[in-house]
C-alpha cells in the first residue's frame, strides 16, 4: 500500500455529529453512522478488497495475518503509506478532534491496524490499553507520526538503525471503527465487552458495544478502561483499531508508574 | 407540587428499547421523564450519556437539555421495583404517568419442546405481574389519598400490550405471549376500575408489529394521546388497518 496525506476536510466526510459521550463502566464514546454513506461505502469496499488478498498464518505484510501474539486475530498495521481511503484515519485533523474531544494533550504519535476475526474467535482478556509504545522522533509537527515497526519495533524501541532517533509515548485514546461486518442482529456476537473491574469474566462485561458498521468506540486509556473483544460466534468481525498517545510524564503523574502495563514478552505487536 | 422544570413526570419502564427510546425522543421536551433500564443502556441523552459534536465538543446541543433520568434496575426483583419508585420520587417529587412499556416474548409451538413452557412464568411475570405491581407501588407511595391532585394532574397508567393480547394469529408460536398481553389487558381494566377511587385513569395500547409493519412513532404518540386524553379503562388498537378502540 502507498498514499498520500489527506486532504478532505473532515465535516465533509463526518455523517452523524452527535457522538454519545458515556459515563459506564468507565467514560467512553459510542457514535453510529460516523461517516457519510458515500464515504463509508469507500472505505467498505477498499477494506474488502484487502481481506480479498487472502488470511496468513504467518506474518506478511500488507495482508491479514497471524501476527500478534496471544489474540485470535488477524491483522495489518497501519503505517504512514496507508492509502486513501483509510488515510482518514492516520491524517492531522482526525488526530486533533479525537484529542480534542476527549481533552487530552497528545503526542501526535499513532499506532493502529486492521482487525479481522474469523467467525469463532476466541474472546480476548480483560485489559485496559494503557501500554507504552516506541516512535521514531518526527520533524513534522503538521502530520501525526504513525509507527513504523519496521523500523522501530512498537512495544521495545528496538532499532536495526544506527543513529535513529526513537522516543517512547504511552497509549491515551483507543479508537475502534467497524466497518465490513454482516448487518447485527445482536446474535452474531464479536462486541466490545466494557468491565468495571480486571477480574470480571469476560463474557460477563457490564455493557457491551456490538460492531454495527459505519459506528465507533473510543476511550481514554486509563487504569480503569477495561474492556475486551467477545467471541463471535457466526460471523467474521472486522475493524480498524488505533491509538493517539501522550507524554510518558502525564501518565507518571495522573496515575504513578505501576499504572503503565509494561509488555511481557518482548517484541510483538499490540491488542485490543 | 411541582418539579423543577414544571413538566409533568413519566415514569417509562423499557427504557433501552426501540419504543422507549422513541418515547423520549418525541415528549423529553414535554415531560421530566425516569427510564428505567435493565441490561443496555438508552441511547438518549441522561444523566449517563450525553451527546457531543466531535467537530465542536464544546458547543451546547440541544437535545441535551432535554436529558431524561436513567435507573437501572431489575423490574424481576421485588427490591428493583420499589427503588425505581422511589428513586423517581426522590429525583422529581412527582409521578404523573406510569408507562409499562417493559417487556419480553418467547413465541413457540406447543410441539416444540420444553422452552415454551419455561418461559411462561417469565412472560407473564415481565409482561403481566410487572406492570400491576408497578402501578400498585406507585399507587402506594404516592398518588393515595392525593385525589383532587391526581385528577388536576390527570395522572394515569398507560400498558404497552399487543395485539397479540386481542386477536389469535395462527401459527405463529404466541400462545404464552398473547395470554401474558390478553392477562395485560383484562388487569388495565381492573386498574381502570379500582385506581379511579384514587383519580387514576388506567388504558392500555395494543400495537401490532413495529416498527415492522406500523411506525414506532405512531405508538409513541398512541402512549401520548392516552395520557394526555381523558379515556379510562380502553384499549388502543393500533394495527395496520389503523386505529380501534375496544
Amino acid at each position: 500500500m502507498s498514499g498520500e496525506p489527506w486532504k478532505i476536510p473532515l465535516s465533509h466526510v463526518l455523517y452523524q455529529r452527535r457522538w454519545q459521550a458515556c459515563q459506564e463502566p468507565f467514560p467512553h464514546m459510542v457514535a453510529y453512522e460516523v461517516f457519510t454513506p458515500d464515504f463509508y461505502s469507500w472505505l467498505d469496499s477498499a477494506y474488502g478488497n484487502l481481506l480479498a488478498l487472502g488470511l496468513s498464518e504467518t506474518p506478511a505484510k500488507g495482508q491479514f495475518s497471524r501476527n500478534i501474539s496471544n489474540y485470535d486475530v488477524y491483522s495489518i498495521g497501519l503505517s504512514p503509506d496507508t492509502p486513501a481511503p483509510f488515510n482518514v484515519f492516520i491524517s492531522r485533523p482526525w488526530h486533533d478532534m479525537l484529542a480534542n474531544l476527549v481533552g487530552i494533550g497528545t503526542t501526535g504519535d499513532v499506532n493502529g491496524g486492521f482487525h479481522h476475526h474469523s467467525a469463532g474467535s476466541k474472546s480476548g482478556q480483560v485489559h485496559n490499553d494503557l501500554n507504552p509504545g516506541w516512535f521514531i522522533d518526527s520533524s513534522d509537527p503538521t502530520q501525526v507520526n504513525v509507527a513504523q515497526n519496521d523500523l522501530c519495533v512498537y512495544t521495545s524501541g528496538k532499532t536495526g538503525v544506527e543513529g535513529l532517533q526513537v522516543h517512547q509515548a504511552i497509549r491515551a485514546i483507543a479508537v475502534l471503527f467497524y466497518l465490513h461486518n454482516p448487518p447485527w442482529t445482536g446474535a452474531e456476537g464479536g462486541e466490545t465487552g466494557l468491565y468495571s473491574h480486571q477480574a470480571q469474566p469476560v463474557l460477563n462485561p457490564d455493557k457491551t458495544i456490538p460492531p454495527i458498521n459505519n459506528s465507533l468506540l473510543l476511550f481514554e486509556c486509563r487504569p480503569n478502561s477495561y474492556h475486551s473483544f467477545l467471541t463471535n460466534r457466526t460471523s467474521p468481525r472486522n475493524s480498524i483499531i488505533m491509538w493517539l498517545h501522550r507524554p510518558v510524564e502525564d501518565v507518571l503523574g495522573r496515575w504513578g508508574e505501576k499504572s503503565i502495563k509494561q509488555w511481557k514478552n518482548g517484541p510483538k505487536n499490540s491488542k485490543s | 407540587m411541582t418539579n423543577q422544570s414544571g413538566k409533568k413526570v413519566c415514569l417509562l419502564t423499557g427504557g433501552s428499547g426501540t419504543l422507549g427510546i422513541t418515547f423520549c425522543q418525541m415528549y423529553a421536551a414535554h415531560y421530566d421523564i425516569a427510564l428505567v433500564y435493565n441490561e443496555h443502556q438508552p441511547k438518549v441523552p441522561s444523566q449517563i450519556i450525553k451527546l457531543v459534536d466531535p467537530l465542536s465538543p464544546a458547543a451546547a446541543l440541544p437535545e441535551n437539555r432535554q436529558a431524561v433520568f436513567a435507573i437501572k434496575a431489575d423490574l424481576l426483583q421485588e427490591e428493583d421495583r420499589q427503588r425505581v419508585v422511589e428513586v423517581t420520587l426522590a429525583k422529581f417529587g412527582r409521578i404523573d404517568l406510569l408507562v409499562n412499556a417493559a417487556g419480553c416474548a418467547y413465541w413457540a409451538s406447543m410441539f416444540d419442546g420444553d422452552r415454551l413452557y419455561e418461559s411462561f412464568l417469565d412472560q407473564f411475570e415481565l409482561n403481566a405481574f410487572v406492570p400491576l405491581r408497578l402501578s400498585s407501588l406507585v399507587v402506594e407511595k404516592f398518588w393515595k389519598n392525593r385525589l383532587d391532585e391526581n385528577r388536576y394532574y390527570n395522572r394515569s397508567i398507560v400498558n404497552v400490550s399487543s395485539t397479540a393480547g386481542v386477536y389469535i394469529y395462527r401459527d405463529q408460536g404466541q400462545s404464552v405471549y398473547s395470554a401474558s398481553k390478553a392477562a395485560l389487558n383484562y388487569l388495565t381494566m381492573h386498574m381502570a376500575e379500582e385506581f379511579s377511587i384514587a383519580g387514576i385513569r388506567a388504558n392500555a395500547i395494543a400495537p401490532t408489529s413495529f416498527p415492522r409493519l406500523i411506525s414506532t412513532e405512531s405508538v409513541a404518540d398512541g402512549i401520548y394521546r392516552l395520557a394526555e386524553g381523558s379515556p379510562n379503562g380502553k384499549i388502543m388498537v393500533l394495527d395496520v388497518t389503523g386505529e380501534s378502540w375496544l
